[in-house]
């Protein structure tokens, strides 16, 4: 693979005594969909926020190791920086209780961009990236919490995009939604992988396998299996995993 | 089941009668003054030992000391909720800050005035005037405005601070541009309500700010006032019987004022009851 | 960069608020006690505390504080017999069996009622109270301003207290308790007494303290219309001058640096103690109800 984008090694995280992640060592690739796979409370979603340092809000959080987002060490690098250019997706659609246009335009202001036309344009481009424009573009400025389920996370994922990102980190986007709602969001993330590196953590494995170029399996805070989907769903080298994808795990 | 009906009978007969009689005390207190009230009576000051003319200075003087109040209050209160919300640890300084604030909430309006006559009229040397008392009233209307603006911000979903997080923004402007406008329209009431309170508060101006009887307003800050509440005190304890009408007046006025905020404030929680239901 | 700049500010502007607050706290005690103690330099501590002639203004001046401090106790006292009473049985109503419109509006005009100026209160006790007192008890009654008409108003600001916490404290019994007792075949009044307030205790309780902190602390109902005697009562009908009412009553008419007022500071630092001790006691009770 090319130059990868995150290049992990020896993460090992903790929440006060509980041992949460270990050894994990790996590089994930740009431009790429990787999913992160593996039955509850393995460490998915502790995996994940290590990307955007999200987990620092939690206090018993402890981390030793090394992440480096294209050469850069993020993990003693400023949070606040760091996440302009990781952002991130939660599983219950999160808007902001402002009109659609201040949710999209609320990440460029934060950053120092102020003139009126240029926030239109990244408004209509994000609204564009996440197929919402259609919908919404005669209603901007209405209140962002009177959309659908599917819509809301959608306007989450532009308001994501807004600051141009180099990853975007998804954390269940779609267990919140309807199956419809789904589908839009597993096809727009397929055309957004042109442009950003993705990585989803997932507990539907047939979503996992649908979309993504990389599966990340986790088991009991270990990265037990690493490698391109079509390898793990043909020949996965650990027994842990060819017993997860039989479905014996949930 | 017949004791049920019986226990039902009985408590919302004392409940009703309870309730009836408040509303026919505000209600007699109201009516009684409202022959009284006139444009001149409103806009006029008090003339020949207070038989005569009317309340304007009393208003002005309680609208200055709302403000004053206010302006140290609300500011001081919201900030030190913000801090107890969003910037503090558990650790030994919060659990000062909101003892102290319990404690404040107890203490009686007579110990501000002390306090108030103690502190700002004659260690800073502001004597009888706007200010002490305004800022006495401040001091009082805090814990109330501390408390309700923490609720609020609590109440506020974590999920939002999380999503500004991770757009990259620092703590204040999550805190500043997301958190607290997301609970303004609650902090609002809270102020409305702290308001009500203030606005008939009477001993701690007795002796930080109120004056008695003036023939022009004032005209700094550090001048004394009349207000409302003083005002009605003085014309019933002190004053002759001739000044009734006069105390009627001032009464109704002082009650319409504060069933007027009473009611804004059960509209706007209406509404946003209304609005958590969706 | 200036996002870090403002960052830091605001982390500095609310904690200077914070410790404003805290500041104020310390302050209140401060000057009150250091003006209070100065009293002792003329009088003794027994004389203070255990005479009740208190006379600031005769010539040989007394300051014992024990006429005002029972007269603050029988105005709280009989306060207290009142409105608890009748604020628990509007709580449990409210609480169990009023249907949602009754309920929405008696609560509507209990927090009115708790919104009354105290000087308005006041002002009707002493102008109607006063006089309907004399007319239906002419044989009791010398004067119609006295503990039982202090009370009668102080039972209005002090009712919705009683009515709303008690009421939020029997909402706060988890719902599958009564389910439970009514699925046995119990009535719901046997419920509510057997089961309900049982477990609502300790709410109930916190509901007593803030309310008779709050009565405790009342200034003008009892300025205006207690009486103004210092003297220890012996019926309920007799004039009393409670703690609150004295120190505002006669603060304006003091001389600065004088016995007197620093007597009247004492009286307020008591007056501080007991709403320390009050509120220290219901902060121990939300602590203990939270670890159930």
């Amino acid at each position: 693979m090319e130059e990868p984008i995150f290049k992990i090694e020896k993460l090992n995280v903790y929440y006060g005594d509980k041992h949460a992640l270990k050894d994990v060592t790996c590089e994930i690739p740009k431009k790429k969909v990787t999913a992160v796979v593996g039955p509850s409370g393995c460490g998915k979603s502790t995996f994940l926020r290590v990307l955007n340092r999200m987990n620092d809000l939690i206090p018993s959080y402890r981390h030793t190791g090394s992440v480096k987002l294209l050469g850069n060490e993020i993990l003693n690098m400023d949070p606040v920086i760091l996440r302009k250019h990781v952002g991130m997706v939660f599983q219950k659609p999160n808007p902001f209780p402002k009109t659609i246009q201040e949710n999209v335009t609320y990440g460029p202001r934060i950053h120092g961009i102020k003139n009126r036309k240029t926030l239109r344009e990244i408004t209509e481009k994000s609204l564009k990236q996440a197929a919402l424009w259609d919908e919404v573009k005669d209603e901007l400025k209405k209140n962002a919490t009177n959309l659908s389920g599917g819509q809301q996370q959608r306007l989450c994922i532009a308001r994501a995009l807004s600051v141009e990102p180099d990853v975007l980190l998804l954390d269940e986007p779609t267990s919140a939604l309807d199956p419809i709602a789904t589908q839009r969001i597993e096809t727009l993330i397929e055309e957004l992988s042109d442009k950003y590196t993705i990585i989803i953590v997932t507990h539907n494995l047939q979503q996992a396998l649908r979309i993504s170029d990389y599966v990340m399996f986790f088991y009991v805070g270990d990265l037990v299996e690493f490698d391109t989907t079509e390898k793990i769903t043909s020949n996965p080298r650990d027994q842990r995993t060819s017993e997860y994808l039989r479905g014996i795990f949930s | 089941m017949l004791i049920d009906r019986i226990t039902k009978l009985i408590f919302g007969i004392i409940s009703y009668t309870l309730v009836a009689v408040i509303l026919a005390i505000i209600g007699f207190l109201v009516v009684n003054g409202l022959d009284e009230i006139s444009l001149e009576f409103l806009v006029s000051f008090p003339k020949n030992s207070m038989t005569e003319g009317g309340i304007w200075p009393s208003i002005l003087g309680t609208f200055y000391f709302l403000s004053i109040a206010l302006l140290f209050s609300v500011p001081v209160g919201i900030l030190s909720a913000v801090y107890l919300s969003e910037y503090s640890k558990e650790n030994r300084f919060q659990r000062l800050v909101l003892t102290a604030n319990n404690i404040l909430a107890g203490i009686p309006s007579v110990v501000f005035g002390m306090f108030g006559l103690s502190l700002f009229s004659i260690t800073f040397g502001f004597g009888t005037s706007i200010i002490s008392g305004g800022l006495t009233l401040g001091i009082m209307s805090l814990p109330y405005i501390i408390s309700n603006t923490h609720e609020s911000l609590d109440a506020v979903p974590k999920s939002y601070r999380e999503a500004s997080m991770a757009l990259g923004a620092n703590k204040a402007e999550t805190t500043f541009r997301i958190v607290v406008p997301a609970s303004f329209s609650r902090i609002l009431t809270g102020v409305m309500i702290a308001v009500g309170r203030i606005i008939g508060e009477t001993a701690p101006l007795l002796f930080t700010g109120a004056a008695f009887y003036i023939t022009r307003n004032p005209s700094g800050l550090f001048e004394p006032a009349m207000s409302l509440p003083t005002h009605i005190f003085v014309l019933s304890a002190i004053y002759p019987e001739n000044v009734t009408p006069k105390l009627e007046g001032s009464i109704s006025v002082l009650l319409i004022i504060v069933i007027t905020l009473f009611v804004s404030v059960a509209i706007r929680r209406r509404i946003e009851s209304k609005k958590l239901e969706e | 960069m200036r996002r870090r700049r403002l960052d830091l500010s605001s982390r500095v502007l609310v904690t200077t608020a914070a410790l404003i607050t805290s500041a104020i706290l310390f302050g209140i005690f401060f000057f009150l006690i250091s003006d209070g103690v100065r009293v002792f330099g003329k009088i003794s501590f027994e004389e203070f505390f255990f005479s009740a002639r208190w006379y600031p203004t005769y010539e040989d001046a007394e300051y014992g504080i024990l006429a005002l401090l029972s007269g603050t106790l029988a105005v709280t006292g009989l306060t207290l017999a009142i409105s608890i009473p009748l604020g628990f049985v509007s709580a449990i109503f409210l609480a169990e069996f009023s249907h949602r419109k009754a309920h929405d509006f008696l609560k509507l005009i209990f927090e009115l009622m708790a919104g009354i100026p105290s000087v308005v209160l006041g002002s009707f006790g002493l102008k109607y109270v006063s006089r309907w007192l004399m007319e239906f008890f002419p044989m009791k009654v010398w004067t119609g301003l006295n503990i039982f008409n202090a009370s009668l108003m102080l039972s209005i600001l002090a009712m919705p207290y009683f009515v709303t916490l008690i009421e939020d404290a029997l909402k706060a019994v988890p719902v599958d308790q009564k389910e439970a007792s009514l699925a046995l075949g119990a009535n719901t009044t046997s419920t509510v007494f057997r089961i309900i307030v049982p477990q609502a205790r300790s709410g109930i309780l916190n509901a007593i303290i803030l309310g008779t902190n709050r009565i405790i602390g009342e200034t003008m109902v009892v300025l205006m219309v207690a009486g103004g005697a210092s003297m220890i009562p012996h019926s309920i009908f007799d004039p009393v001058r409670p703690l609150t009412a004295a120190i505002a009553g006669e603060m304006g008419e003091v001389e600065l640096g004088s016995t007197h007022y620093y007597a009247l500071f004492m009286i307020g630092v008591v007056l501080l103690g007991i709403s320390l001790i009050f509120t220290a006691i219901a902060m121990r009770l939300k602590r203990g109800m939270r670890r159930c």
